[in-house]
């Protein structure tokens, strides 16, 4: 951690500036953020939300950051509804305010030769790698996103950046793009093109699929979701098992070195 | 009109009565930029055990209405490797350090606390009570016998203070913090978590992996407020810190209403990071606002109805 940031970290509280659905079960919120926000992030970091009027419900929820404009002071989340906090989320309108950790984690770290990455998205995964493109605008990304049926598809509109050079869509219904699982789309691709990386989110079966000989020799590393408790490292429920140990998904993840990872590469 | 904050437990001073509870601020590294250590009496670290623990498989959190259920099982990374790595970054912390021991046996909490006493750890608080291991925790506080022989062989073995933290599984709290008093402590805390459950209707299986696990946060207040008044109404001669779903200044004093000298919070930092030392101030506001001098003054004053 930065000097700077030993200072006493708090709850940013959050004017909400916009919090619209964007694909079945899955919704957008924009809120401001200040500028120390922007000077921390890391595109993979997560903010962790206190459910708006909801004091019975004690546990904040993580959120992916989708997006970071730092001109417009704006942090944007994408978020499904998965059970009543989620649910609660959804009531937010613009002109409300959220409490909000963030940003936590650890983040997809950019190596030395790191030019050309693929961002692999399994369903809700694609929060968790779309702010990347818009943050580092001087690498190339390729986007390979896969949902369970054109309705829940979003993250298109990453096309329109400069620095990506396509975004390809899958669908396990065949109703949008190819038909099938996304890591099968990307592994045809390979083909064409050897990625520099591949930073990736999404179910587990996904992680499987990256582990495969299909993508062997390129680094990956994936962002993982386990059920959290404080999001600050202090309760050690969040853990996920990485080199045989348990270590915590909040503070020393999200994101992790897929080869690192036991359960998908043992 | 300053209010007096300090309280004094078994010889130990503490600024203000209110100590991050143990499993909720691990050793407390990680809450430097988060919290101001210097505004918050103490903290008990995460449980140590001789050798490092793993801990339960994942899930092991699940949120329930006011609450919250975990099944951590006493992860940690063992004395041996607290002492190489953390321990003289955590004595060093601007506040009184407890180290909270756990172990399968009395050998076990005895090699803690025997691997430990050198070191500036100003008290122990031996975890009789987690409801989340195979052997000792709970094991040991269901059984008052047990409680004050596990007190006894760990007082032999150290001058520093030892608090028994007592677990909510049994019938009669007075009981085992009796026992602990016989067995020469000087202190105990109450209460740990209360075994629960929560199921998912659709899955039809228990959320958390391990089946079950301990209950904290404001659901247990009203259980934890009872047992705090019963042990210090039984006189044991002992303070007695409380602890149970503290989320607000308001609470603590409820705590110290009941009998406790000092309390500790837990869930509440799992929500709210910086809650141990705004807990401290709202507690100060409140004395402040009823006209009380010094905190210690509120311990045991429960009027009758």
């Amino acid at each position: 951690m930065s000097e700077k940031s030993k200072a006493a970290r708090r709850a940013l509280v959050c004017e909400v500036v916009s919090n619209e659905k964007t694909a079945q079960g899955t919704y957008h919120m924009v809120v401001k953020a200040p500028e120390a926000f922007f000077d921390e992030f890391v595109p993979g970091q997560f903010a962790h939300i206190e459910v708006p009027g909801a004091p019975q419900l004690l546990l904040r929820r993580p959120l992916c950051v989708y997006s970071a404009d730092r001109e417009r002071g704006e942090v944007a989340f994408v978020y499904a509804v998965r059970g009543q906090g989620t649910q609660m989320f959804t009531h937010v309108r613009p002109g409300d305010h959220v409490d909000s950790l963030m940003p936590l984690g650890n983040g997809f770290q950019i190596e030395n030769g790191m030019k050309r990455i693929w961002l692999l998205g399994g369903g809700l995964g694609t929060a968790a790698v779309g702010s990347l493109p818009g943050w580092y605008k001087d690498l190339r990304f390729r986007l390979f996103l896969g949902f369970r049926g054109s309705g829940y598809v979003f993250g298109e509109e990453l096309a329109a950046d400069a620095n990506v050079l396509s975004v390809e869509i899958a669908t396990d219904d065949g109703t949008k793009g190819t038909k099938g699982l996304v890591t099968d789309m990307a592994a045809a691709y390979l083909d064409t093109e050897r990625p520099d990386a591949i930073f990736a989110c999404g179910p587990e079966g996904m992680f499987r699929a990256l582990a495969g000989d299909a993508f062997s020799g390129i680094p990956i590393r994936i962002c993982v979701e386990e059920r959290m408790g404080c999001g600050t490292g202090g309760c050690e429920t969040c853990v996920f098992k990485v080199r045989g140990k348990y270590v915590r998904s909040c503070t020393d993840g999200p994101v992790f070195d897929l080869g690192e990872v036991d359960e998908y590469v043992g | 009109m300053s209010v007096d904050t300090s309280v004094t437990i078994a010889g130990i001073e503490f600024r203000n009565p209110v100590i991050a509870a143990s499993g909720t601020f691990g050793f407390g590294l990680d809450y430097e930029s988060w919290e101001d250590l210097s505004q918050i009496g103490g903290i008990s670290l995460k449980g140590m055990t001789p050798a490092p623990k793993e801990g339960n498989p994942t899930p092991r959190i699940a949120e329930v209405t006011s609450g919250v259920l975990n099944s951590v099982g006493l992860q940690n990374p063992g004395v041996v490797e607290f002492l190489r790595k953390d321990c003289e970054k955590v004595t060093a912390l601007p506040t009184v350090i407890i180290a909270n021991v756990a172990g399968a046996t009395a050998e076990e909490y005895i090699a803690v606390v025997e691997a430990l006493d050198d070191h500036p750890i100003d008290m122990y608080e031996l975890n009789v009570s987690c409801p989340n291991v195979a052997e000792g925790g709970m094991g040991i506080g269901t059984n008052p016998g047990a409680v004050r022989q596990l007190t006894e062989a760990v007082k032999k073995i150290t001058d520093k203070p030892v608090i028994v933290k007592l677990t909510p599984n049994v019938t009669d709290i007075v009981a085992p913090a009796r026992a602990a008093k016989d067995g020469g402590a000087d202190a105990v805390s109450l209460i740990n978590t209360m075994m629960g459950m929560a199921i998912d209707a659709r899955s039809r299986r228990p959320v958390l992996k391990a089946g079950t696990g301990g209950l904290s946060g404001p659901a247990i207040k009203p259980v934890a407020l009872r047992m705090v008044w019963q042990v210090a109404s039984a006189d044991l001669g002992i303070p007695v810190i409380g602890m149970g779903g503290i989320m607000t200044g308001e609470d603590a004093a409820e705590f110290m209403i009941a009998g406790a000298s000092a309390v500790m919070v837990g869930t509440a930092t799992l929500r709210d990071p910086g809650a141990t030392s705004r807990i401290a101030r709202e507690l100060a506001e409140f004395a402040e606002s009823e006209g009380v001098s010094a905190l210690r003054d509120l311990t045991g004053t429960l009027k009758a109805n």
